[in-house]
């Protein structure tokens, strides 16, 4: 039977394609439980110090698993304790941890005074949650079968390739079943002394496993190059991809270097009810700002030590999760080192500083506007930054004061102002936005009207008011 | 009138565009502190350096065209790290002469010696982003400062030297040309191949001597960049062949370039008075 080399990760040149791959292998970003909210979505996390790379590649991958493959350009043969199943349950915490979030703050009473603050929602999804060797493939027709593992519920081949077409005819013959145009993207990478690291699924295996859902796979190794190949990914995709990058360093964040690292818009003030639409807010938000810098940047979404957070969308990852996820340089934790019970929203940088730095990047791209791979580099930026959006109820108490005319008028005009705000950053119709953002001491009987600008009065009445 | 023929009125008008389109354009977050350092450290540095070489003048242009362009590239968390490497960027035109002209354009010292020392400085060379808006803008700002200094053959040799290179990667490996057209239309290799390698106090005097020297930082910067996987090589390639410029001058002899301070008649257009070699600046 022949196996589809699932277009798994569009990232890692994860070559790997099938016609009803659909979003298959690397998951969806921000939705609830299975729900998806960025179609064709993968994460990848890429811890990396001193030269030193592990790569984990997540895999929501839901298809039939005897028409799983995947084929992964890497740097070098790798050997069998170079492969790792990671938990699916650190990513997930990962995502969490750095997704977009919203934080809302309550007016007090108006007739007492002043506010503050609250809870920190999520666009994330919730939380949710070695073997031995496989029948040899033959090498052949240019193509040497460097190593052959089964680690997990993965059966994994290492090749090395002379030329591209000896490389596709092998795939072939083996059951893989590859995309027309791969070869040309094959043959740069062959060129460039790059090994291929190629998975199916070991059936036996993955029962014993006892897990229905495929488990990440890392890799280990040493290379100069800080980059994640994408353009395997993109050569047979159906439209626009998504990828979100995850990177755990020593020193700072993580920026693109042939590409534009933007920020994600953050800190605007929008109407409340968008918290029950928080989803549908990121992702037209999202897809907003990509339209904006015509597909051609890359998001930064966050960018933090991970000692602490403020306000935490979820707790920071404990040093077992993050070596887990490959930072290797972290100290093997204390065996009192479990995460304190402080309640969130607020950690404390006292309680859990240590070497590593988060960046989570977000890229929606296409062979077009990413024609070539992604190339990073580490900088001694150690700059917070978080994708925030910030709610702010008004007071709906009983109150009695003469200051609480001038406070709904205030109100009313910060909600026009929230409204003006989230029509800009998503695109959404003013007019629905107002049905659904309007305050009860609005004007009942014209609660949408919208709110002309002011005439521009000649500079003479602006001065004697008349 | 004569304001007009020195180039490096044109620089700075350029390079002050170029900080406000980078900041208002392309949203680049400024800090205030590490601005300051940079204007500082440069200036005070001049001063420094003006004093120690007894030089009746205090020449400031050249100094505010090398802390714009630091402005412009060096990143940094702390002003005093933006102080430091400015401080050093102008005090080397002071510091390392041969031939009675300075070794290195002092931007680039500045940053390379940064980088090396610390990895608290960073370049964000993907900043500019990519697109034909760079190109039409450095060929038309660049192009007319070069030519008013007349030195813009190390230019367009280095772009076409550097072009030859991606090009001829990318058909080597079977690549679609979208992605050297793609590397080409970076705004930092613009910036670098219009500003940096441009600078004529730093660059051979003859023609021909431009044209192998702007071959050298090219190849240079590629093995760098494409076989040492260094993002910063065009930086560290300038900074380390900028002294093989003495030898190059001694292979193919030529005239000095000397700005223009005393271009006094309104006709003067371009800098026409280009002292020999051996003449101090």
């Amino acid at each position: 039977m022949t196996k589809t080399v699932t277009a798994a990760f569009a990232v890692l040149s994860f070559l790997v394609w099938s016609p009803n791959q659909a979003a298959a292998f690397c998951g969806f970003y921000v939705a609830k439980a299975d729900a998806s909210l960025f179609n064709n979505a993968s994460q990848v996390v890429l811890a990396r110090h001193d030269n030193k790379t592990v790569i984990t590649m997540s895999n929501d991958y839901q298809g039939d698993l005897t028409e799983f493959a995947m084929v992964v350009p890497v740097p070098e043969v790798l050997t069998k304790d170079q492969i790792h199943i990671a938990k699916q349950k650190d990513i997930d915490h990962l995502d969490a941890y750095t997704a977009p979030r919203l934080v809302e703050y309550f007016d007090k009473n108006p007739c007492a005074p002043q506010f503050m603050y609250e809870s920190a929602p999520r666009a994330s999804r919730m939380m949710k949650s070695t073997g031995s060797a496989p029948p040899m493939p033959q090498s052949g027709g240019g193509v040497t079968v460097e190593a052959s593992y089964t680690v997990g519920e993965y059966d994994i081949l290492i090749l090395s390739a002379k030329d591209s077409g000896g490389l596709v005819s092998w795939l072939e013959t083996n059951n893989y079943k590859i995309p027309e145009n791969a070869g040309d993207v094959l043959a740069s990478y062959i060129k460039q002394d790059t090994k291929f690291f190629v998975a199916k699924v070991n059936l036996d295996e993955q029962v014993k496993t006892g897990f229905t859902k495929l488990r990440p796979l890392s890799m280990a190794f040493e290379s100069p190059k800080f980059m994640l190949p994408i353009r395997l990914g993109t050569v047979n995709a159906n439209g626009p991809q998504d990828l979100i990058i995850y990177t755990l360093t020593k020193k700072g964040r993580v920026e693109t270097t042939n590409y534009r690292t933007v920020n994600l818009p953050t800190g605007q003030e929008i109407p409340p009810y968008v918290k029950n639409e928080f989803k549908p807010f990121y992702k037209d938000m999202f897809s907003s700002a990509v339209h904006k810098e015509d597909m051609k940047a890359v998001f930064l979404e966050y960018a933090w030590n991970m000692g602490w957070c403020d306000p935490c969308a979820a707790d920071p990852l404990s040093p077992k999760q993050l070596r887990e996820l490959g930072a290797y340089w972290i100290d093997e934790p204390h065996p009192n080192d479990s995460l304190s019970p402080t309640p969130r929203p607020r950690r404390s940088r006292n309680t859990l500083a240590r070497n590593a730095y988060v960046t989570r990047l977000h890229v929606r791209y296409t062979g077009e506007t990413f024609p070539d791979d992604l190339r990073f580099q580490e900088t001694g930026n150690t700059q917070n930054f978080q994708a925030r959006y910030v709610l702010r109820h008004p007071y709906t108490g009983n109150a009695q004061c003469d200051a609480l005319k001038n406070y709904k008028r205030r109100v009313i005009e910060r909600r026009e102002k929230e409204r003006v705000t989230l029509a800009g950053l998503t695109g959404w119709d003013m007019t629905q936005i107002r049905a659904k953002s309007g305050l009860s001491f609005e004007t009942p009987t014209n609660p949408i009207k919208p709110v002309k600008p002011k005439p521009i009065l000649p500079w003479y009445k602006r001065i004697w008011g008349d | 009138m004569h304001a007009s023929a020195d180039p490096r009125h044109f620089q700075i008008a350029t390079l002050f565009s170029l900080l406000i389109l980078l900041i208002f354009w392309r949203g680049q977050s400024v800090n205030a502190e590490v601005f300051c350092g940079i204007l500082t450290g440069g200036l005070l540095a001049q001063w420094a350096g003006t004093r120690r070489a007894r030089l009746a003048k205090l020449e400031l242009k050249s100094a505010l065209v090398s802390c714009l362009s630091l402005m412009l590239l060096l990143k940094t968390n702390h002003w005093g790290w933006a102080m430091g490497a400015a401080a050093f960027a102008i005090g080397s035109k002071f510091l390392f002469r041969a031939q009675n002209r300075h070794l290195f354009n002092p931007t680039n010292l500045g940053l390379a010696a940064a980088l090396l020392c610390t990895d608290q400085v960073w370049l964000s060379h993907g900043q500019w982003g990519h697109g034909p808006f760079w190109v039409l803008f450095a060929g038309c700002t660049g192009t007319f400062v070069l030519f008013l200094a007349r030195r813009s053959d190390v230019t367009l040799a280095f772009i076409g030297f550097w072009a030859a290179l991606l090009l001829g990667r990318a058909a080597y490996l079977g690549d679609p040309w979208s992605i050297p057209a793609h590397s080409l239309q970076n705004g930092a290799l613009l910036i670098f191949a219009f500003f940096m390698i441009s600078d004529p106090k730093t660059t051979p005097d003859a023609r021909l001597g431009r044209i192998v020297y702007a071959g050298l930082v090219a190849i240079t910067a590629y093995v760098l960049q494409y076989h040492f996987y260094n993002p910063n090589g065009l930086i560290y390639a300038l900074a380390f062949l900028s002294p093989v410029t003495l030898l190059i001058n001694r292979w193919a002899p030529g005239q000095t370039f000397r700005w223009p301070n005393n271009a006094r008649s309104p006709h003067r257009r371009f800098p026409q008075k280009v002292a020999p070699a051996g003449v101090a600046p």
